[in-house]
C-alpha cells in the first residue's frame, strides 16, 4: 500500500509518469489504473492533494475540501497499479526514439513516514523538544498513518532520537536519492503556485510579503480556517480583532507586465472566503475590489448573489497601491468607480487575490516538443477549478491510454 | 479456533493491560498470544508459538492500533501467515489503552475484552460464500450526438466497448453542427465534428429514448428507444447523458422587438453563409451592437451561462475579419472570459477595435427606429446622460437551458438536477458521476460548456464508464464484499413493504407469505431497510447482537461515588 520508496524494479517501464499529485494528477492516475495501466505518480510535496488539500472549503457547495481529496489520495495509495513517490521532483528527461527515461530526485524526510510507528519514543528522548506530532509544514500525508516529524528550527542534531527509535526510522542527514527510470508516457499536472514576492510574476504594488497583514489568498486560507480554535479573525501583526477586510482581485493577473491571463478561480474563491468570514464574524466589514466578477460555473452566480445579499461590498475598481500605513492598518488606493477620483481607504487585513501562476516546468523539463508534445491537465494546462481539473485529468488519461494503444499496435 | 494476537506496542500497551489478564477475561475459547510490534512484523512467523501453525486457526483478531494508524499493516502481516483465516481488527491502543494510560483503571480490562469480542462477533457475521454474479449487459448507451456524445462514443469504441449512440434528430453534431466556427481557436465546427467520427459505433439517428429504468434484480439499465416506425428495448450496463442544451430565444422584453434584433445563433448563421461565399459581404451590418446577459443573470434566471461572452467575442472577431470597417460595440455587465485562451481572445477583440461598454442594467438600453433598428441608446445609471450608438443590428446574447425532452428520463432514474433543470453530478470531486451507479454526465446537459470542453467531458465520462464496467466484470473474489446482509425477523414483520420501496439495491421484496425477504446477492448492507422499518423487523446484521449490545452486555456496572 505505501510504496513510497522509489525503485527501478518496482516501476513498470511502460508505466505513465504523472508529474504532480494534485486533484488533476490523482484523478488521471486513478482513471489510468482503472484501465489496468501502471502509473508512476510523482509529487514534490510530502502529501498528495496539492493545493486543494490546503483549502478549507470549496465553492460553490461549501463542502469541506479535505474529505473528497483525502479519499482520492487514499485510493491512489491503495491502488496496486499506482506507485506514489512523495517528496520527489523531476530533474531531467531524455528521449531516445520512443523510449523516455526520467531522472527523479527523492528528498527523504528526517523521519520516514513509512516506517514510523508513532510511538513517541523519539519525543521522550529529545532534549530540545523538537519532535512534533502535528507539524504545520505537512511533512507527512494526512491520508497515511500518522508520523512524527522534526522541527528543524529546534533540532540540535544530537542524535538521541536516532538511538531511541525502535524501528530505525530516523535519519538526520536527510539523504537525497537520485534515480533514473524508463517510462512509457509523461503527463503533466503540476498545477499552480503563488509567486514569491521576488518573482517577476508577482506585482510589487500590492505589497505581498512586505507586511504580515497583507496576505495572499492561500495564506489567508491557512490563517483563517475551520480548524482554528479562535473563530474571531485577528490581524497577524498585532493579534487584535480585525474590523475590516479587503479582497483585491486580479492583483497581478490580466496584466501584461505580470500574468496576462485570468486565473479563473479567484473571484469565486474570494467570495467563498468572504462569505465564510461573514458567517463566522457578522460584524466585519468586507470589501471585494474586482475587475470583472466571473462566476460562470454551475451554482456560482447564485453564490455571488447570496454574498452580495449578505452585505459583502462589491466594488468595481483596480487598486493601484497597497501599503502599510504609518498609523495602523493597510492603506489601499483606488479610483472610485462613480467619480473617477483617486481615494484611499484603510483596512485591517488585505487579501491579495489572483496572480496564480501556472507552475513552471523548469524543475520538470519538457521532453522535446516536435515528436512528443507535452501533455498537460489541470491548472498547468489552463486555469481550472476542482471539478474542471478532475474532468481534464480523466480526459488526459484517456488520451494517454490511446497513445499507449497506438504504441502497442505499432510494435506488433 | 479463535486467536487473539495482542500487540504490546513495544511494551506501551502491556503497561496498562497484560496479556494474561486479557486471556483470563476472554476465557478459554479464545487464545491470546502476545506479540511485539505486529505492524512491523516481518518476523511474525518466527515470533508466534510453533504449535499454532499446525492447529487450524479460523478466526484471528488483531488486538492492535486503529485502522487509520497501523492496523491495516497488522492485518496484512497476519493474513500473510494465516492465509485461510478471517482477520479482524480491534482498536485496543487509541480506542482503549491510550485514553486510560498510566492510570489503574479497572474498566480498561472490561473495555478491551468487549472490543475483542465485538471483533469476533463481526467475524462470525461474515458471509461464508462470496456473492453470486449474474450475466451482465456489457453495452454502453450514449444519449445525444452532440460533441460530448460523439466524443464519448468514439472514446468508448476505442477502449474496446460496444456503444449505442441514440440521437433524437436525424443528424449528428448537436448545436455545434449549426455553428460555423468555434471559440477559442476559431476552429471550423465541421473540422471538430470530422475528428469525432468513429466507425464501430451503433448509431441510431432519429430515435428518441422514451424510457430508462433499472432492470429488476440487476444493476443494468433498460432503455426503450423509438422512432416513428418501431420501438426497441435493450439492457445497458452504463449510460452517458450527453443530451446538451438549447438556446433561449430573445423575448419581447424591454420593447426591443423589431426587425434587426437577432440572436447570436442567427448572427452565426449569417457569418457562416458569408464565410462560405453563399452570401455577399454587403449583407453584413456596418454597425452592430451586441447585448450580453439577455434572459440571464436576472431574478428569474439567476445564472451565467458561461458560453455567451466567448460566443459574442468570437462573432465580433469574425464580423471584423469579414468587414473590417464594421463598428461593433458589446454592451456587457462583465465580460466573463476566464482562463488563458479566452482572455487572449478578449484581448485580440479589443486590439481589433471592438468596443466593450459596461452597462449594469438592461433597462438602460433603448432601441430607436420605427420598424427596423436604427440606433441603440444607452442611458447612464443616474439617467443624466445618454450615449447614442447607430446600429442596423442588435445582437442579443442569450443563455443555454437544458432540453425539456429529457425531463421524463431524468425523473425516471431519479437523477438530481438544479432549479434550472441542469443535471448535477457529485460536485466537486466527481462532477461527471451521478448518484445513480453507472449513469454519467457529459457536456451542456450538466452545465453550458464550449465544444472543446464538451469533447473533454465526453472522453472523461467514457473512461469513467469503462472503469465502471471493468469493476462489474471483476471476478467475484475481488468484489469488495460488505460481509453482512440484512435480515427480517418474520415475527415482527407486518408486510408493509416500506423496506422494498426504500431499498436502493432492490434486495428487499415481499415474499409469497406477504412478509419481506432479503436477496443475499443484492444486499449491500446499507441499513436503509432497518432505518425505515416501523416495527424493527429489518435488522443488520442477521439477528445477532450488535457490537453495541455485546459491549453493553459485558460492561460492568457503573461505579458509584463514595459520597
Amino acid at each position: 500500500m505505501l510504496c513510497q520508496q522509489l525503485s527501478a524494479a518496482g516501476c513498470d517501464p511502460q508505466s505513465v509518469l504523472v508529474v504532480g499529485g494534485g486533484v488533476a494528477g490523482m484523478h488521471a492516475a486513478l482513471r489510468l489504473s482503472d484501465l489496468g495501466i501502471p502509473v508512476l505518480l510523482v509529487e514534490r510535496n510530502a502529501y498528495l492533494g496539492g493545493m486543494v488539500m490546503r483549502l478549507d472549503k470549496v465553492y460553490p457547495t461549501d463542502h469541506c475540501a479535505f474529505c473528497p481529496t483525502w479519499t482520492t489520495a487514499l485510493a491512489c495509495y491503495r491502488s496496486a497499479l499506482i506507485q506514489v513517490a512523495l517528496n520527489t521532483e523531476v530533474t531531467d528527461f531524455s528521449t531516445n526514439g520512443n523510449e523516455i527515461s526520467v531522472s527523479l530526485r527523492q528528498q527523504k524526510p528526517a523521519i520516514d513516514p513509512a516506517l514510523c510507528l508513532f510511538c513517541g519514543a523519539c519525543r521522550t528522548s529529545c532534549p530540545s523538544n523538537a519532535l512534533l506530532e502535528r507539524d504545520p509544514q505537512r511533512t507527512w500525508d494526512p491520508a497515511l498513518p500518522p508520523s512524527m516529524s522534526i522541527d528543524p528550527a529546534r533540532c540540535n542534531g544530537c542524535g538521541h532520537c536516532v538511538e531511541a527509535c525502535p524501528v530505525n526510522a530516523i535519519d538526520l542527514s536527510r539523504q537525497e536519492e537520485a534515480i533514473t527510470l524508463p517510462v512509457g508516457d509523461v503527463l503533466f499536472a503540476t498545477g499552480f503556485e503563488e509567486p514569491k514576492p521576488s518573482d517577476p510574476r508577482q506585482a510589487p504594488e500590492f505589497g505581498v510579503g512586505s507586511h504580515p497583514d497583507i496576505l495572499t489568498a492561500m495564506e489567508f486560507e491557512a490563517w483563517y480556517n475551520e480548524t482554528l480554535d479562535a473563530k474571531e479573525l485577528q490581524t497577524r501583526s498585532t493579534g487584535r480583532p480585525a474590523q475590516s477586510v479587503a479582497f483585491i482581485q486580479c492583483a497581478g493577473a490580466r496584466d501584461q507586465r505580470h500574468l496576462p491571463y485570468c486565473a479563473a478561480v479567484c473571484c469565486m474563491h474570494a467570495m467563498k472566503q468572504a462569505r465564510w468570514l461573514k458567517r463566522r464574524n457578522p460584524n466585519i466589514a468586507i470589501t471585494i475590489f474586482y475587475t470583472d466578477l466571473r462566476a460562470p460555473g454551475a451554482g456560482q452566480e447564485r453564490y455571488m448573489r447570496l454574498g452580495a445579499q449578505e452585505g459583502i461590498r462589491l466594488l468595481r475598481a483596480r487598486p493601484g497601491l497597497v501599503m502599510a500605513s504609518e498609523a495602523s492598518g493597510i492603506g489601499v488606493r483606488y479610483e472610485q468607480p462613480e467619480s473617477g477620483q483617486a481615494v484611499g481607504e484603510r483596512f485591517d487585513l488585505v487579501v491579495v487575490n489572483g496572480g496564480l501562476a501556472q507552475c513552471r516546468l523548469s524543475k520538470a523539463p519538457t521532453p522535446p516538443s516536435e515528436s512528443k508534445p507535452v501533455h498537460r491537465c489541470g491548472f498547468c494546462a489552463e486555469p481550472a477549478d476542482v471539478a474542471t481539473s478532475v474532468i481534464q485529468g480523466a480526459a488526459e488519461a484517456y488520451a494517454a491510454a490511446q497513445r499507449r494503444r497506438a504504441r502497442d499496435g505499432g510494435a506488433q | 479456533m479463535k486467536l487473539c494476537v495482542y500487540c504490546t506496542c513495544m511494551g506501551q500497551n502491556s503497561l496498562t493491560l497484560s496479556a494474561e489478564d486479557l486471556q483470563a477475561a476472554l476465557g478459554s475459547s479464545i487464545r491470546v498470544v502476545a506479540v511485539d510490534r505486529l505492524c512491523a512484523a516481518a518476523h511474525l512467523a518466527e515470533v508466534l508459538p510453533k504449535t499454532l501453525k499446525e492447529q487450524q486457526v479460523q478466526q484471528i483478531v488483531a488486538c492492535a492500533c486503529s485502522a487509520s494508524a497501523l492496523g491495516q499493516k497488522a492485518l496484512a502481516a497476519l493474513r500473510e501467515v494465516f492465509p485461510k483465516a478471517r482477520v479482524e481488527l480491534a482498536d485496543i491502543r487509541e480506542g482503549c489503552l491510550w485514553p486510560a494510560q498510566n492510570t489503574l483503571n479497572p474498566y480498561v480490562l472490561n473495555q478491551a475484552q468487549a472490543l475483542v469480542q465485538m471483533a469476533f462477533a463481526r467475524l462470525e457475521q461474515l458471509l461464508p460464500e462470496k456473492r453470486a454474479t449474474q450475466p451482465m449487459a456489457q453495452d454502453v448507451l450514449v444519449v445525444g450526438a452532440g460533441p460530448a456524445g460523439l466524443a464519448a462514443s468514439q472514446a468508448l469504441a476505442n477502449l474496446g466497448l460496444s456503444v449505442t449512440l441514440v440521437e433524437k434528430r436525424p443528424t449528428k453534431g448537436g448545436l455545434v453542427a449549426l455553428l460555423g466556427k468555434l471559440f477559442p481557436r476559431l476552429e471550423e465546427a465541421s473540422t471538430l465534428l470530422a475528428r469525432l467520427e468513429a466507425s464501430s459505433v451503433t448509431e441510431l439517428l432519429g430515435y428518441e429514448v422514451t424510457a430508462l429504468r433499472r432492470q429488476e434484480g440487476s444493476s443494468a439499465l433498460l432503455a426503450t428507444f423509438q422512432n416513428k416506425q418501431e420501438s426497441q428495448t435493450k439492457a445497458f450496463a452504463a449510460v452517458i447523458f450527453a443530451t446538451g442544451a438549447q438556446p433561449v430565444l430573445p423575448g419581447k422584453a424591454f420593447g426591443w422587438a423589431r426587425q434587426g434584433v437577432i440572436s447570436q445563433m442567427e448572427l452565426d448563421t449569417l457569418l457562416t453563409a458569408v464565410e462560405k461565399g453563399r452570401k455577399n459581404v454587403e449583407e453584413l451590418p456596418k454597425h452592430a451592437v451586441f447585448v450580453q446577459c439577455v434572459e440571464a443573470r436576472n431574478d428569474q434566471k439567476p445564472y451565467c451561462s458561461a458560453i455567451c461572452c466567448p460566443t459574442a467575442v468570437k462573432n465580433a472577431l469574425r464580423l471584423k475579419a469579414l468587414s473590417p470597417h464594421c463598428e461593433i460595440c458589446v454592451l456587457n455587465r462583465q465580460m466573463v472570459m476566464p482562463g488563458q485562451s479566452l482572455e487572449e481572445l478578449y484581448r485580440k477583440a479589443m486590439q481589433a477595435g471592438v468596443r466593450f461598454l459596461h452597462v449594469d442594467q438592461l433597462e438602460q438600453i433603448r432601441v430607436e427606429g420605427e420598424n427596423a433598428v436604427e440606433a441603440i441608446v444607452v442611458t447612464s445609471p443616474a439617467g443624466t446622460s445618454e450615449l447614442r450608438l447607430p446600429a442596423e443590428r442588435l445582437v442579443c446574447s442569450t443563455p443555454l437551458l437544458p432540453a425539456a425532452s429529457t425531463a421524463t428520463l431524468v425523473q425516471d432514474l431519479g437523477l438530481a438536477k438544479d432549479s434550472l433543470g441542469f443535471l448535477r453530478g457529485q460536485e466537486p470531486a466527481h462532477p461527471l458521476e451521478t448518484q445513480e451507479q453507472g449513469v454519467f454526465l457529459a457536456g451542456s446537459a450538466r452545465w453550458p460548456v464550449s465544444a472543446d470542453q464538451a469533447v473533454e467531458q465526453g472522453r472523461a465520462a467514457a473512461i469513467l464508464a469503462a472503469g465502471y464496467l471493468k469493476s462489474l466484470r471483476m471476478p467475484a473474489a475481488e468484489i469488495p464484499d460488505p460481509g453482512f446482509a440484512a435480515s427480517i425477523r418474520k415475527e415482527l414483520c407486518s408486510g408493509c413493504g416500506r423496506c422494498s420501496e426504500a431499498c436502493p439495491h432492490k434486495a428487499m421484496e415481499l415474499g409469497p407469505d406477504g412478509l419481506a425477504q432479503v436477496s443475499q446477492e443484492l444486499c449491500a448492507a446499507c441499513g436503509i431497510c432497518a432505518a425505515v422499518c416501523p416495527s424493527g423487523a429489518a435488522v443488520l446484521p442477521q439477528g445477532a447482537p450488535s457490537p453495541r449490545e455485546i459491549f453493553l452486555a459485558h460492561r460492568s456496572p457503573r461505579p458509584r461515588s463514595c459520597s
